[in-house]
């Protein structure tokens, strides 16, 4: 496990394995990929109420909408890279040890830990339909919880945790 | 002095850098071709579903390779959205598949709109409205020598003319 630069300011990710790209890379390239897309949605028609063609076209546009206002965000000083993330979970505290964020755009998600106040760590992303309520509730998604998990694991076994996050924790 | 959490982060950052950046940045940069390929692509998935299910010819990649005379990798890439192709590439896949997959948009002209918003038996009466009021009007000139504005006096000359119609101005 490995975690890279993206070149975007303050924007880091992980890198999985050798074999894969950095997990920015990795979504960005399965959202713009339709041979992905064509596969993902025949496998996932439960979960979606229009055609698959249809689905792949949504999947498109946000993916250029999310490429676009991360390349925006990070070009600016300083850079805003919080108003794309959001905490993953909506009962988790705001200033909590490393809290998990995400980036939404509708079905598309980007996960990330936040390190400080503007710099953060892509652990992975995916597609996450209407119909799902849960992460846990799919596969596609309970990977990409498990991951997140992992990484943050990582994180603290590595020691990136200050007196500060502990008192937040212990207070 | 003790690390703090972004600067023991920074510490475990590999030198490798991701390769995201440079990819949506070519992405956006062809956009135009690369969103005509990719359409082209879920066409053909979406042609290569129903031959399979129905057991058409080609019902997949292989077989689209088959009749194309190219190679799995070849489709594997057009499938992918990366290929740029060519006109005489589509038509014949478009061929194969029985999908028109491209097509020159039609030049939109006025008397096209008119037929679309209206019956063509009310364009027809317009069209003769018009002729027999450029009849009246140019007859108007011949006998007076004189050019007349006076459109009420010349729809009451006009048994062709109604008045307080919308579709006939003069300005």
């Amino acid at each position: 496990m490995k975690i890279i630069d993206t070149f975007v300011p303050c924007l880091y990710a992980f890198k999985i394995s050798d074999e894969l790209p950095d997990e920015l890379e990795r979504v960005f390239d399965e959202w713009t990929d339709p041979m992905y897309l064509f596969d993902f949605f025949d496998k996932n028609k439960k979960d979606i109420d229009i055609s698959i063609e249809q689905a792949i076209e949504k999947v498109q546009k946000e993916a250029k909408y999310l490429r676009d206002k991360l390349i925006e965000l990070a070009n600016e000083e300083p850079n805003q890279l919080n108003e794309l993330f959001k905490n993953l979970d909506n009962s988790e505290y705001t200033d909590k040890l490393l809290p998990r964020q995400k980036a939404r755009n509708r079905w598309l998600r980007l996960y990330a830990i936040k390190i400080d106040d503007n710099n953060y760590v892509i652990t992975g992303g995916t597609i996450k339909l209407d119909n799902q309520h849960l992460m846990k509730d799919r596969d596609h998604t309970n990977d990409e919880l498990k991951k997140i998990n992992k990484c943050r694991d990582y994180l603290k076994d590595e020691g990136v945790i200050d007196d500060d996050s502990f008192q937040e924790i212990f207070f | 002095m003790v690390d703090n959490k972004l600067d023991k982060f920074k510490k475990l950052v590999s030198k490798e850098k991701s390769g995201w950046l440079e990819k949506a940045k070519w992405r956006k940069e062809n956009e135009e071709w690369l969103d005509i390929s990719f359409k082209i692509a879920v066409k053909v998935m979406s042609a290569l579903k129903a031959n399979k299910e129905t057991g058409t010819f080609p019902k997949n990649q292989k077989e689209l390779a088959e009749a194309l005379d190219c190679t799995p990798q070849y489709v594997s890439k057009l499938l992918k959205g990366k290929e740029r192709l060519g006109i005489d590439t589509i038509t014949k896949v478009g061929k194969i598949i029985g999908v028109k997959l491209i097509e020159v948009p039609k030049e939109e002209t006025f008397a096209d709109e008119v037929i679309s918003n209206e019956d063509a038996l009310t364009v027809t009466v317009k069209i003769e409205e018009m002729m027999m009021f450029q009849y009246h009007f140019s007859k108007l000139l011949k006998d007076d020598n004189k050019y007349c504005f006076d459109y009420n006096e010349m729809v009451e000359e006009s048994t062709y003319i109604r008045p307080n119609t919308n579709h006939l101005k003069v300005a």
